[in-house]
């Protein structure tokens, strides 16, 4: 068994399943664009790598915690009804991945960016899961701050009416989210090449790992992700099955446990769904 | 500007009208966004040049096969609607979408995977050809007052108020003693013959169809018709694809940029207006609501 290849994909799934799952969470719409963001960043970090930590790079990365920040509040301040947000969260954030991707090739070329660096170690990977797995369970099973968030999951207009701070939950989860990113772009761009349309790739794995966890078991979702790795190595690299079926397998994944049990594997509730 | 561009855009634009139909059937009634409807466009596409390369079916012959193969995934949709609502049901159409185009990437034997299938012959029916460009009009044109006549008789007919009832409450409805998966079942053999005549349209005009053409760029100029067309009805919503394509063509030739770059900034501009119009169909229109 690869372990390298299990621990990488766990921290960039798992990783941006937690992004995905946050904002469904909490704001309650799908965000196309969390692929597209973490290719962005990927690029900055590329750029970092080449040629060395600068007050460029900061203003850049805030510039794009900024855009992310404000995705966000426009979709949640435009509509109340939560209906109408999940559609036109779903179609706003499609609309700005077309820009993003777009722009992306537009600076950076069609062709693949690969840049030669060390690789992360194992222990450097052990570590780095370890540390962002085990902060986020503690935080969301034994802190304030998990249960509000969960709370705030079943019904955001009980937290406000108590004024338990759903507002700060907001950005604490949106902080976390980005530094999330930030991490999964470090990982991708240690021993991967960076191409703007892998954003879709990404995306569906992290899709099917929040479906398969459930959106409100933010704690458990690399959990789900290391399992969902070990499957697919099992299958792909122990099996030699074709290639071309490991995104037809999530897509699959995805719709069964849609139509099997919806609320995910984890969940503890039963909800229709 | 040239007559035979004059042509291709409208024959475009006509392509779209039969697909953005189809996509916001379910849309207005229910204010549901089905990306299922675009994989039943890319499986009648691919299925219809299947039976043109293999046994030299004209198009009116793959549109109706491409239909009745369409069938099991109708039945599947019909069972997912049944189960999902909401984002649920978005991320479960929108898996069933990409799933068709990984399909259609990897089964290489049968779809050319990634180079795609080129037509063998571009035919209506037993001898009856596409002479040129001109004669793709003319059938195309019968194809547009055909599905314009179609979609007008559905409109005014008494099935068109049950979906309406169906888009607003379906416990009534079925309190009242209506079989909603019939309906249900109706409206999806309605969008499914839209997108059987809309992909086979598309892949004879274009005598080519691969993946690439089928993700982006048709996602992205379907949501564009769709949204700002979405208070038209036939004639309008042929407009708006007509000038949508006539701007997408027409960005081609910006002097400004690199020749090499016109295609992405072409698809970031295209970008900001699926934003825009989104916003503004979901903030100003009744979405969903034709009552």
């Amino acid at each position: 068994m690869d372990i390298s290849y299990i621990l990488q994909n766990t921290i960039i799934y798992g990783s941006m399943a937690f992004v995905l799952a946050s904002v469904f969470s909490q704001h309650k719409y799908l965000n196309f664009s969390v692929g597209a963001f973490m290719i962005w960043i990927a690029y900055i970090m590329q750029s970092i790598f080449q040629n060395g930590f600068s007050l460029f790079h900061i203003v850049y990365l805030g510039c794009i915690a900024g855009v992310f920040y404000f995705l966000d509040y426009f979709v949640y301040k435009s509509f109340t009804h939560r209906y109408t947000r999940e559609l036109f969260g779903l179609i706003f954030t499609l609309g700005f991945t077309f820009f993003l991707v777009n722009s992306l090739f537009f600076v950076y070329g069609p062709q693949p960016i690969s840049i030669e660096r060390e690789s992360i170690s194992y222990f450097g990977l052990t570590s780095l899961l370890i540390l962002i797995a085990g902060s986020i369970y503690f935080i969301y099973r034994y802190t304030c701050i998990g249960k509000v968030s969960r709370a705030n999951h079943e019904n955001e207009h009980v937290i406000s009416t108590l004024s338990l701070g759903s507002r700060s939950i907001h950005g604490i989860h949106m902080t976390l989210s980005f530094l999330l990113l930030i991490c999964v772009a470090y990982v991708i761009t240690a021993d991967l090449s960076l191409f703007p349309d892998d954003n879709v790739f990404y995306l569906l794995k992290a899709i099917g790992v929040m479906i398969i966890v459930g959106v409100a078991r933010l704690e458990y979702m690399f959990i789900g992700a290391l399992a969902y790795v070990c499957i697919e190595h099992i299958l792909f690299i122990n099996l030699s099955l074709p290639l071309f079926f490991k995104e037809a397998f999530i897509l699959i994944v995805i719709l069964a446990v849609l139509l099997i049990r919806p609320e995910g594997l984890f969940q503890t509730i039963n909800r229709k769904i | 500007m040239s007559i035979e561009f004059l042509f291709h855009l409208s024959i475009s634009a006509i392509i779209f009208f039969v697909i953005c139909s189809g996509f916001k059937f379910f849309l207005k009634i229910a204010s549901i966004l089905d990306f299922s409807y675009i994989g039943v466009v890319i499986f009648a596409a691919y299925f219809g040049f299947y039976l043109n390369i293999e046994y030299g079916f004209g198009l009116l012959g793959c549109i109706l096969l491409s239909f009745l193969a369409s069938i099991p995934i109708l039945l599947f949709l019909l069972y997912v609607s049944s189960k999902l609502e909401g984002v649920y049901f978005l991320i479960g159409t929108l898996a069933i979408y990409m799933l068709i185009l990984k399909m259609a990437t990897g089964l290489e034997s049968i779809t050319g995977g990634v180079f795609g299938l080129s037509i063998a012959s571009q035919h209506i029916i037993g001898n009856l050809s596409f002479g040129g460009i001109q004669s793709f009009m003319m059938w195309y044109t019968l194809f547009f007052v055909g599905v314009s006549v179609g979609l007008w008789y559905i409109r005014h007919s008494f099935f068109y108020s049950v979906l309406q009832g169906w888009g607003e409450n379906v416990s009534c409805l079925k309190s009242i003693g209506y079989r909603v998966n019939i309906y249900k079942l109706c409206m999806i053999l309605i969008t499914a013959c839209l997108a059987s005549i809309g992909g086979n349209m598309y892949g004879y005009y274009n005598a080519y169809i691969d993946p690439g053409s089928f993700w982006l760029v048709l996602l992205n100029l379907i949501l564009i018709i769709s949204f700002i067309s979405y208070k038209f009805q036939s004639i309008g919503t042929l407009l708006c694809a007509f000038f949508i394509i006539l701007s997408y063509e027409y960005v081609r030739f910006f002097k400004f940029v690199d020749p090499a770059q016109i295609g992405y900034m072409r698809e970031m501009l295209f970008g900001c207006i699926v934003m825009g119009s989104a916003y503004i169909v979901f903030k100003y229109t009744k979405l969903g609501r034709e009552l």
